[in-house]
């Protein structure tokens, strides 16, 4: 019942090559480590703050139809548009009251995630 | 009828049912580059073990005319063997028959063997290949699949319970998976996601390949869903094989004790570790130079490699090594890392098998991606696996334990049984830099020459600090010993923890961070 493999031999070739590797600088807590960056760490998403003037698709889907116009003067609260998605018709109410400066979609419009539909002045 | 004509029927139904598919889809599933079912089960399996039962089970569909249709086995094949003269139960679906759908009967089939594994307390093992539910028998297929999920949570913790993706696998179907203790995939046959990449793109307007989404090398590195990844379904077959040494039939059980191995010499312990703990290495060869012959045998090697966890025997007997890896992100604990750790150290725990944990971690990793994705629910999943086990736990410092990282890594405090630290070791409450910056700031700024008075003072700190026996002048630290010795300790430590006995307050069960 004894398992027996030639693992030995390929490992110390290995650690050879471990040891001309050049490595990347990981920054943690005010020490610099060298070392390698996995492929998810080097992936990772940046952070950028949320802007109140930008209206963005929380999810795919289409655009159904549009309540306003551009240079439109709105409340907060009000209707701006109807995505629909995930089979349910969303209504996308303002953020904020302001004008609108610009609208990027048009009705029967397909938009994909984290799109930027509406941009008030 | 003769008994002999009876015989003849019998020897004529067997063959039949076994034929599964028949010719034609089982063409098909070779040129997928599969195996079938059937061959499955005789690869994994000793030779002459498989024992299969409910060959004869008849599908119970009776709605859009699939009374009038056969599925032999109902497309799911059931029984009882031997892995290395290891009892086990399996069950393997048959995608030639009607793409091993998941029917009430096909489903009883499967709860029938689990329901028989956990009653003889042996591993269950399941090969998934099918298509998903039977939509033609409708509300009974989700009966179906939940008596399955029902059985994995009530298994859990007391038998392996093993899961094979050799196929598709979608929708509610991954969940009996997922709630098992080890998933193995194999590259370009696997397919693993709840909603398709049909779905997704009706729903959606995502377009994005079935491999892309749900293939055997996502769910390996990116998902950790998977555990083993494999190239082909034999190589597959060989790493349960192995698992299956390393670990008891139950939890009432001790892995079986093999020959007591020296490791291999080439592995020189004294020598893997730079003494500049900001320079990377290999933990694995620290973890191999400590093991019988140098074996380690790893788990989840492609996801969170920040962290190693795995099997190897030490004198003989199974331990369980969770090890910080500085080769990668300088072997930080993170959400996956954490994560990673601490299921591996519940089932260590829960089937008996002692766990020692190799530190050698500069903290937490920071960042915005981190801290949204949880980290602190992550992070505290750790510390409640290593307090929450009782099996053995040893720990041995390598080199850096700062802060958060040293308490969460089986620390004393955690009630860690022996923590033994290297020479190396430097256990404080951050790094000599941060430390240094804070505790002398005002001296810092008040110098001369600022820059110069930080290096100073941060020299001082790790004169007086970056070292293990100010913990050991506490007893957080048990013995300080060299390198070399760590083995001897180890093997010393299993020996007089065999009775280790704990006693906790009642309870129907703990709420760990999930």
């Amino acid at each position: 019942m004894k398992l027996t493999t030639k693992r030995s031999k390929k490992k110390a070739a290995k650690k050879e090559k471990v040891a001309e590797e050049q490595y990347d600088v990981l920054l943690v807590e005010h020490g610099e480590y060298k070392t390698r960056l996995s492929k998810k760490y080097l992936n990772r998403k940046s952070f950028t703050p949320l802007n109140i003037k930008h209206v963005i698709s929380a999810i795919p889907g289409t655009v159904t139809k549009l309540f306003v116009t551009e240079k439109a003067e709105i409340n907060e609260g009000d209707v701006i548009l109807e995505l629909e998605a995930m089979k349910m018709h969303n209504k996308i109410l303002s953020p904020s009251s302001g004008i609108i400066k610009a609208i990027y979609v048009k009705e029967g419009e397909r938009v994909p995630k984290n799109k930027l539909m509406v941009e008030f002045e | 009828m003769s008994i002999r004509s009876k015989s003849m029927d019998l020897r004529k139904r067997v063959l039949d049912a076994r034929q599964g598919g028949g010719t034609k889809a089982i063409a098909k599933q070779v040129a997928m580059g599969k195996l079938t079912a059937r061959e499955r089960i005789l690869a994994l399996l000793d030779p002459d073990s498989f024992h299969e039962y409910d060959l004869f089970v008849e599908h119970a569909g009776r709605d859009f005319d699939m009374d009038k249709k056969h599925l032999p086995g109902d497309g799911v094949i059931t029984g009882t063997g031997t892995i290395n003269g290891y009892p086990i139960c399996i069950y393997a679906q048959d995608f030639t028959v009607a793409g091993g759908s998941l029917g009430y009967m096909h489903a009883m089939k499967i709860t029938k063997i689990m329901d028989h594994a956990l009653k003889m307390q042996v591993p269950i093992i399941g090969i998934n290949d099918s298509g998903g539910a039977r939509i033609q028998e409708g509300v009974n297929s989700l009966a179906g699949y939940g008596e399955i999920f029902y059985r994995n949570t009530l298994a859990s913790g007391v038998i392996p319970q093993i899961s094979v993706i050799l196929g598709p696998c979608a929708g509610g179907a991954v969940y009996s998976p997922a709630l098992t203790d080890f998933v193995f995939v194999v590259d370009n046959i696997s397919k693993m996601f709840i909603t398709g990449p049909e779905v997704i793109k009706t729903v959606l307007g995502e377009e994005i390949s079935m491999e892309d989404l749900g293939g055997a090398r996502v769910h390996a590195e990116i998902t950790g869903n998977a555990h083993f990844f494999a190239r082909n379904e034999f190589e597959c077959f060989a790493q349960i094989k192995a698992l299956l040494s390393y670990i008891p039939w139950n939890n009432a059980k001790k892995a079986d004790k093999f020959e007591p191995a020296k490791p291999n010499k080439n592995y020189k312990i004294s020598s893997i570790l730079p003494t500049d703990p900001k320079t990377p290495y290999d933990v694995r060869e620290i973890i191999r130079a400590l093991s019988d012959e140098s074996e380690f045998f790893e788990i989840m090697e492609l996801f969170a490699p920040n962290i190693v966890i795995g099997f190897a025997r030490i004198e003989g007997d199974t331990v369980g090594f969770v090890a910080n890896q500085p080769l990668v992100l300088a072997g930080v604990l993170d959400v996956d890392s954490s994560d990673k750790a601490a299921r591996f150290v519940r089932f260590c725990d829960a089937f008996n098998i002692p766990i020692i944990t190799l530190v050698d971690l500069p903290g937490y990793l920071p960042g915005v991606d981190q801290e949204f994705a949880g980290v602190i629910r992550h992070g505290a999943k750790l510390l409640y696996a290593y307090s929450e086990a009782i099996v053995p736990k040893i720990t041995i410092i390598l080199r850096k334990a700062y802060g958060g990282g040293y308490i969460a890594m089986s620390s004393r405090h955690l009630k860690a049984d022996f923590v033994f630290a290297w020479p190396t070791s430097e256990i404080a409450v951050m790094g000599p830099e941060g430390a240094a910056n804070i505790i002398f700031r005002s001296e810092i700024q008040a110098a001369e020459n600022p820059e110069e008075m930080r290096l100073k003072k941060v020299q001082e700190y790790k004169d007086k600090f970056a070292n293990p026996y100010v913990a050991a002048a506490f007893g957080y630290v048990d013995a300080v010993i060299n390198p070399a010795e760590t083995r001897s300790f180890i093997a010393h430590a299993l020996e007089v923890s065999v009775s280790k006995m704990v006693t906790r307050p009642t309870k129907k069960h703990g709420i760990p961070p999930f």
